[in-house]
């Protein structure tokens, strides 16, 4: 056990290093910046009134920009691997496949929930500046889109094995959005279609991680309370479970896979 | 125990959207004793890289059975002694030598202390001293393979399983590849390798495996190959049709023998009044008129 925690640590390791030497996180760096300087030019002009909006955009830019970083690390890890071949000489060693899955779905997280980190803390000083600071519930958000980046980042690195990087970032991509926006809507469209229709969305609706479920930023635009603990806790099982459905789907596509 | 062992070995690959099979190792066998250094040649496409592949446990075979020392191929146990060097290796262009062969030797069991001072070691060994701490980015196809030839040789491996790896480097490269791969035979590390190098083959080798068509087509100690491969031949002029079976060329005739005996002979027949010897002398056989040969019987 001790030995596996070592190979998944050190596979952990060195693909954040990676990351983070090759400035793929610039680009988020970047954008905090650009966000930072809007927020203090619109806080210079005076104008007030308009709070819930700019903590809906900042909120909602925030969201498409973590997500992207985090489909677009994750369906990178894999393919290249494979293309680098540097897989022969890790697969050479004493290591099991999931323990390289798990390693590199592991710095996808925490890479992913640094860059959210980043952008979250320069939106936060952007609002703070335009007198628009959200509440308590801005560390809930925070948490929950952390823990939802675990089924995105998960599922995306499953599809990774499957098919090409592009058509990787595309489907994980619609299958977000899908899974954060048209997750409810499904719903009705089940309770009004016919009996026969009803089979596949209803498979489609509970295959599908309800990332909905994870996005506080509206009641956070609204400032809205906290949610309740037990709350966080469910949606955190919730995660795991999808997590380990999809790196579970993704181990025995790689286990199978003829490297 | 035999080092590597694999009995009717067949390796297949699907292709297409129909997932029609192809047939790339065909019922392969082949021993390899605990010490010995053995060069895997075959033409391209042979079943050199699938049958490495299924030695490493990189791929399920389709059928037989592969033990790497003892232990089924690709099983933990296996990999644990093994080192193993693949044809051209990228590694992480980000990382640099040392952070890479940290990397590697931990994954390979070794403590921090361990790898620490074994990746030093070997990096100097590997000619690298002085750019440990360099990013891969930077470093050529050849330096690269370098970095890789130091993490196959982490943690004294019992065996190196070596895939065409010879092929990204200059003849200096070579030549230190070559020295390092004689070291570690003189350590009692069974080598087996892939190349198409085949000066490389005869000057390391103890045997080689001529596979082609996915199987094994023939097996030979390499000394006693090259002795027969050696060929005996003389140079003279005649008056008249030649004393013995000869070959016209540049205005005198040639003939080739491949026993000793038969050139004494033919040396004998020369000393007729009618012919001149000319010269008469000894080459060395190579593998590679014996790769040629036998790939075209085949």
């Amino acid at each position: 056990m001790n030995e596996r925690i070592v190979h998944i640590g050190v596979l952990t390791w060195s693909a954040l290093v990676e990351t983070v030497r090759r400035k793929d996180l610039y680009v988020v760096w970047m954008l905090s910046i650009f966000s930072l300087g809007a927020g203090a030019v619109l806080a210079s002009t005076g104008v007030r009134g308009i709070e819930t909006f700019l903590r809906d955009v900042t909120l909602t830019i925030i969201n498409f920009l973590s997500t992207a970083v985090c489909i677009w690390l994750a369906a990178r890890q894999m393919p290249e691997e494979l293309s680098r071949r540097t897989l022969f000489p890790l697969l050479a060693r004493p290591v099991r496949r999931f323990d390289v899955l798990l390693g590199k779905f592991l710095a996808v997280w925490l890479l992913s929930s640094g860059a959210l980190l980043v952008l979250a803390g320069t939106g936060w000083l952007a609002l703070l500046l335009f007198k628009a600071a959200i509440g308590p519930i801005f560390w809930q958000y925070l948490l929950l889109r952390a823990l939802s980046f675990g089924p995105i980042a998960a599922m995306t690195m499953a599809l990774s094995l499957v098919l090409s990087g592009p058509a990787t970032v595309v489907l994980s991509g619609l299958l977000t959005l899908f899974g954060s926006m048209f997750a409810r809507t499904l719903a009705q469209t089940i309770r009004g279609s016919d009996a026969l229709a009803q089979a596949p969305l209803k498979l489609l609706y509970f295959v599908l991680p309800h990332l909905d479920l994870f996005d506080l930023s509206q009641k956070a635009a609204y400032n809205y309370p906290p949610v309740d603990a037990w709350v966080v806790g469910v949606l955190s099982l919730y995660a795991l479970a999808y997590v380990t459905v999809f790196l579970g789907l993704g181990e025995i596509r790689f286990r199978r896979m003829a490297v | 125990m035999a080092a590597i062992e694999t009995r009717d070995l067949r390796i297949t690959y699907r292709q297409g959207w129909r997932g029609e099979t192809r047939l790339a190792v065909n019922g392969l066998n082949l021993r390899v004793e605990p010490g010995e250094t053995v060069g895997f040649i075959g033409p391209n496409g042979a079943g050199k890289s699938s049958t490495i592949k299924a030695l490493m446990g990189f791929l399920e075979p389709a059928g037989g059975e592969v033990r790497v020392l003892g232990e089924p191929a690709g099983s933990p146990a296996a990999r644990r002694r093994l080192g193993f060097l693949p044809e051209v290796t990228l590694y992480y262009p980000w990382l640099t030598p040392i952070e890479t062969l940290w990397m590697y030797g931990r994954l390979a069991g070794l403590d921090n202390g361990t790898v620490r001072s074994q990746s030093l070691e070997l990096l100097e060994k590997v000619g690298l001293k002085g750019r440990e701490r360099d990013r891969l980015k930077g470093f050529s196809k050849g330096m690269l393979q370098r970095v890789g030839i130091a993490q196959s040789l982490l943690g004294d491996p019992k065996l190196l399983i070596l895939d065409e790896v010879s092929s990204g480097l200059d003849p200096l490269g070579r030549k230190e590849l070559r020295d390092l791969m004689l070291e570690q035979k003189q350590k009692g590390v069974t080598i087996f390798f892939s190349s198409h190098e085949l000066t490389e083959v005869a000057q390391l080798c103890d045997r080689v495996v001529l596979v082609n068509r996915g199987q094994v087509r023939d097996e030979r100690r390499v000394d006693e190959l090259l002795k027969e491969l050696r060929r005996y031949w003389v140079r003279f002029t005649c008056v008249g049709e030649p004393p013995l079976p000869a070959e016209r060329k540049d205005g005198a005739w040639e003939a080739e023998f491949p026993r000793l005996e038969e050139w004494r002979c033919a040396l004998d027949l020369l000393k007729a009044p009618r012919a001149t010897l000319l010269d008469a002398g000894e080459r060395e056989g190579t593998l590679e008129d014996y790769f040629v040969n036998r790939v075209t019987q085949n």
